[in-house]
């Protein structure tokens, strides 16, 4: 995903065109997502579908505050699965997350223009 | 004095976002990222609302929800998720949430939600208006047959004087007065008390049917009578038969009405074996019986014969002193049909949005809309928000604002701040709600409305005529040259909008003026008040 396929335009209006608001989201998304994923991963791992769950929902939520579509379409993938313990399912659903989640941050780096820089505190 | 929210939610991006989007509202926000962590705090500090998600670690919100509900069943809690299933959604009203947000979280409509809560919580922190009884004292079946007014007690004196007399009652009254209630009570009274009652509603059947219904018919008598049927007049006998709607019956049928009345007998459907009976007729209507025996839809003898003793029940717009005992009655009695014990009463603004309605469909109209607020009711205190929506557009009431500098017209639109105090008007006007343009735009939008443009051009010319015309006392001259209108605009806007120029001038979508003074006939007024 690049800057450009990003529509921040709904997000902002979501958030009564508050950019700075925005741009703090986007900052815990950086911190969080990879965080998430990385948990997601784990309970993957180690078959334990309750948390997986938890930690896929959360990247569901944290995706959707910028309208990420692919990200959030994997999320509720990942997601569904560990509800219905399809392990199986959810692992392989996992790859595109893991890829969603990337595109997303890249994207998200270019709009706050720190790709090479450390991410702002919050 | 400062709000606290609690927000709980393991996503700290939520916590960012709620902070942001409740500046404007100067609440302290308080977070918590665990369930537990949640718990704590509603346990240890005060708290005026909570934001809470559904899913969260080691115990989903549902479940916070309902453990917070176990010790405090007062507080505003809103839930948060981002699935959206309707499931999720019912249990959490079920448990008690106040209300219900899908993620993503829009800043707007979450400011809105947590202001409404406040608000709520701000009403149903003063002391109720109309309390719950705590026994019910009401006696079936003519507890809800209640009221002190003076045409009322009227009509209990009238029901005294004729109950005993075997003589035919007419009962008249507009839909939904109580005319069946009436009857009962006068049954009830009646020597006859212990002897049959018997109801038949003239306008719910067919001609035919309504003639076998009230005095049978013999086997074979018409397709499909395969037995003999024993008509009302017939089960009645020795006690008391009311006839509902009685306007309604075909000129047949009265005339056979009319041969029971005189002679006290009649023949079943298809026979011709002469039965004797011994009913006490109540009759009811809300038709215009003489207009009807003018225009010759309705027999002049029967009429005669019906109106020997006629009972007339006012409508409840001319006993509206008596909302707050019925209120009483019906919120008792539907608390404990809709399980709902945790509902201490009425506040005193949603009270005054009840007193102000004009109640075209009686206390029936009313009994309905109790049944819908304790339904809907989110607090253990029925607040205005809780009160159909077409309650409060159809009440507006001026707010006279005693500050002299208070001439910003953007607060008229304001309904968050306490209700200025009105040192002329009645205590329950002074508390109602001015108007909400957004929240009347948000509500006609969410029910399809069609006609927005019209309808908010409206609502604002409502508010603007009767302000003005307030503030002149009802001069019309004046108040036509402080609006750049003509007099007759202004006369033609009093008359469209029903404006009410008395002690206070009220405008609404209603038939008659509102409370006190102006419930009095001869107070009934679309022109300017005689000090005008």
């Amino acid at each position: 995903m690049t800057t450009r396929e990003l529509d921040l335009s709904m997000p902002l209006a979501r958030m009564g065109g508050d950019a700075q608001l925005l741009r703090e989201l986007a900052v815990l998304f950086l911190e969080d997502g990879p965080r998430r994923l990385a948990e997601l991963q784990a309970s993957l791992d180690a078959g334990q579908l309750e948390s997986a769950s938890r930690a896929a929902h959360s990247l569901y939520g944290l995706a959707s505050n910028f309208d990420a579509a692919e990200c959030v379409a994997a999320a509720t993938s990942v997601e569904v699965h560990a509800d219905a313990a399809d392990i199986s399912a959810a692992r392989a659903s996992f790859g595109a997350l893991s890829t969603a989640v990337g595109r997303l941050s890249a994207a998200l780096h270019d709009v706050l223009d720190t790709r090479n820089t450390a991410p702002l505190p919050p | 004095m400062t709000h606290t929210v609690l927000v709980i939610d393991d996503d700290r991006s939520v916590v960012v976002l709620v902070k942001h989007a409740l500046q404007p509202l100067a609440v302290e926000i308080v977070s918590a990222l665990s369930p537990q962590e949640g718990l704590k705090l509603v346990a240890e500090m005060s708290l005026d609302v909570i934001l809470l998600d559904v899913k969260m670690p080691r115990m989903s919100g549902i479940e916070v929800l309902r453990q917070i509900r176990e010790t405090n069943r007062r507080i505003p809690i809103i839930l948060f998720t981002a699935g959206t299933h309707s499931n999720t959604a019912i249990e959490a009203m079920q448990s008690g949430a106040f209300d219900f947000i899908t993620k993503p979280l829009e800043a707007e409509r979450l400011r809105e939600v947590v202001r409404r809560a406040l608000e709520v919580q701000r009403q149903a922190s003063v002391p109720v208006a109309v309390a719950v009884e705590e026994q019910d004292h009401r006696q079936e079946p003519s507890g809800l047959f209640v009221g002190r007014s003076r045409p009322m007690l009227e009509v209990f004196k009238e029901i005294g004087r004729v109950a005993g007399q075997n003589v035919t009652v007419l009962i008249r009254g507009e839909s939904g007065t109580g005319k069946e209630l009436a009857a009962r009570a006068i049954y009830q009274f009646s020597d006859r008390a212990n002897r049959p009652f018997m109801a038949v509603n003239c306008a719910a059947l067919s001609d035919t049917l309504l003639e076998s219904e009230l005095f049978g018919h013999e086997r074979g008598a018409f397709t499909g009578a395969e037995r003999r049927h024993n008509g009302k007049f017939e089960q009645a006998s020795g006690g008391t038969l009311f006839l509902d709607e009685v306007g309604d019956m075909s000129p047949l049928t009265q005339g056979k009405v009319l041969r029971v009345l005189q002679e006290r007998q009649f023949e079943r459907v298809g026979g011709n074996t002469t039965i004797e009976t011994d009913v006490r007729l109540i009759a009811a209507t809300n038709r215009p019986l003489e207009e009807m025996v003018e225009s010759g839809e309705f027999r002049s003898d029967l009429f005669f014969r019906l109106n020997i003793v006629t009972i007339v029940l006012p409508p409840l717009r001319e006993r509206m002193e008596d909302i707050p005992m019925l209120l009483q009655s019906f919120l008792t009695r539907y608390r404990q049909e809709l399980n709902k014990p945790e509902i201490e009463g009425i506040s005193p603004d949603a009270l005054a949005i009840l007193q102000q309605y004009s109640w075209p469909g009686n206390v029936r109209e009313l009994q309905s809309v109790v049944r819908q607020f304790v339904l809907k009711a989110r607090s253990q205190v029925i607040v205005p928000d809780d009160l159909p929506v077409h309650l409060c557009e159809n009440v507006l009431t001026i707010r006279r604002v005693q500050d002299p500098t208070g001439d910003d017209p953007a607060s008229i639109f304001e309904t968050s701040e306490p209700p200025v105090p009105v040192a002329d008007s009645g205590i329950f006007r002074s508390s109602l709600p001015s108007v909400d343009v957004k929240r009347f735009i948000e509500e006609r939008l969410a029910a399809g409305s069609e006609n927005l443009n019209e309808e908010c051009i409206e609502l604002i010319e409502r508010y603007l005529y009767a302000r003005v015309i307030d503030e002149f006392g009802g001069n019309q001259s004046k108040a036509a040259r402080v609006l750049g209108v003509t007099r007759g605009k202004v006369r033609d806007r009093i008359a469209a909008f029903r404006i009410v120029v008395g002690k206070n001038v009220t405008v609404g979508a209603v038939d008659l003026p509102i409370t006190g003074e102006d419930l009095l006939p001869e107070r009934r007024s679309t022109g300017p008040s005689p000090s005008a």
